[in-house]
């Protein structure tokens, strides 16, 4: 799993969002709660062996 | 005429959340940095959900308070707080030591539920506000959002040298990617 990925999309966005791409910066923030739920999927069902 | 910083209570409650999220960010870097310890998985994804809320908020601060971005930030609020209930569950059998060291005799993960409850009723709360007047270009406010900016950068930074681009370590006690980049460019 690559984990620092919502770090960078995060980070762009916000530079998007500095320079006032109200679109841009939803459209990856979008992506960045993405990454985070299934991230947290993964790292609960797979790696940690725990059923949700 | 004098041009306020707070010209209405919807903008003065979005920067004071998002300078608690910037505190709260800084203060996981001083545990990592000077306590030297490192974040879990889990703590990552806690920390990701905070960086979402204060994106949230960045996007009020900048383009203007909008029902979309409150929404966001109470999704990634919710996300945070699945994953800090999560680890609190892990821990919560009588007899666990609990993962890692304590902040005020609560462990960083039930610190980290209790700011994402405080934030989602802080973000229901300013929805309840009329919107105007939240867009800013004071210096307080650009500079919270650069400071924000900033800590993100240093968590994507962090994360590289602890992880590198493979999973992370359950308890993590070394920085993997920085070992990684040393032994691959012999520095």
């Amino acid at each position: 799993m690559y984990m620092f990925l919502p770090f960078l999309t995060a980070f762009i966005g916000l530079v998007l969002v500095w320079f006032e791409k109200r679109l841009a910066g939803l459209v990856v923030l979008a992506i960045t709660v993405a990454i985070l739920m299934f991230w947290f999927r993964v790292h609960a069902t797979d790696h940690l062996n725990i059923s949700l | 005429m004098i041009k306020h910083d707070f010209p209405s209570l919807a903008a003065l409650g979005n920067q004071l959340a998002l300078a608690a999220i910037i505190g709260m960010l800084s203060y996981a870097f001083i545990d990592q940095l000077y306590f030297g310890e490192l974040p879990c998985p889990l703590c990552l994804m806690q920390r990701m959900g905070f960086v979402i809320i204060g994106f949230a908020l960045v996007l009020n601060i900048r383009c203007g308070a909008r029902s979309a971005h409150y929404g966001w930030g109470i999704i990634g609020g919710l996300a945070g707080m699945m994953v800090s209930l999560r680890q609190v569950l892990l821990h919560v059998l009588p007899g666990d030591k609990g993962f890692g060291a304590t902040f005020l005799e609560l462990h960083f993960y039930t610190w980290a539920f209790v700011g994402y409850v405080g934030l989602i009723a802080g973000l229901a709360i300013l929805l309840m506000l009329p919107n105007r007047d939240v867009r800013s270009r004071s210096l307080f406010a650009n500079s919270l959002v650069i400071l924000f900016i900033v800590i993100v950068f240093a968590n994507l930074a962090s994360t590289l040298l602890e992880c590198g681009i493979g999973p992370c370590a359950d308890d993590p006690v070394k920085y993997e990617g920085w070992i990684w980049l040393r032994t691959r460019f012999g520095f």
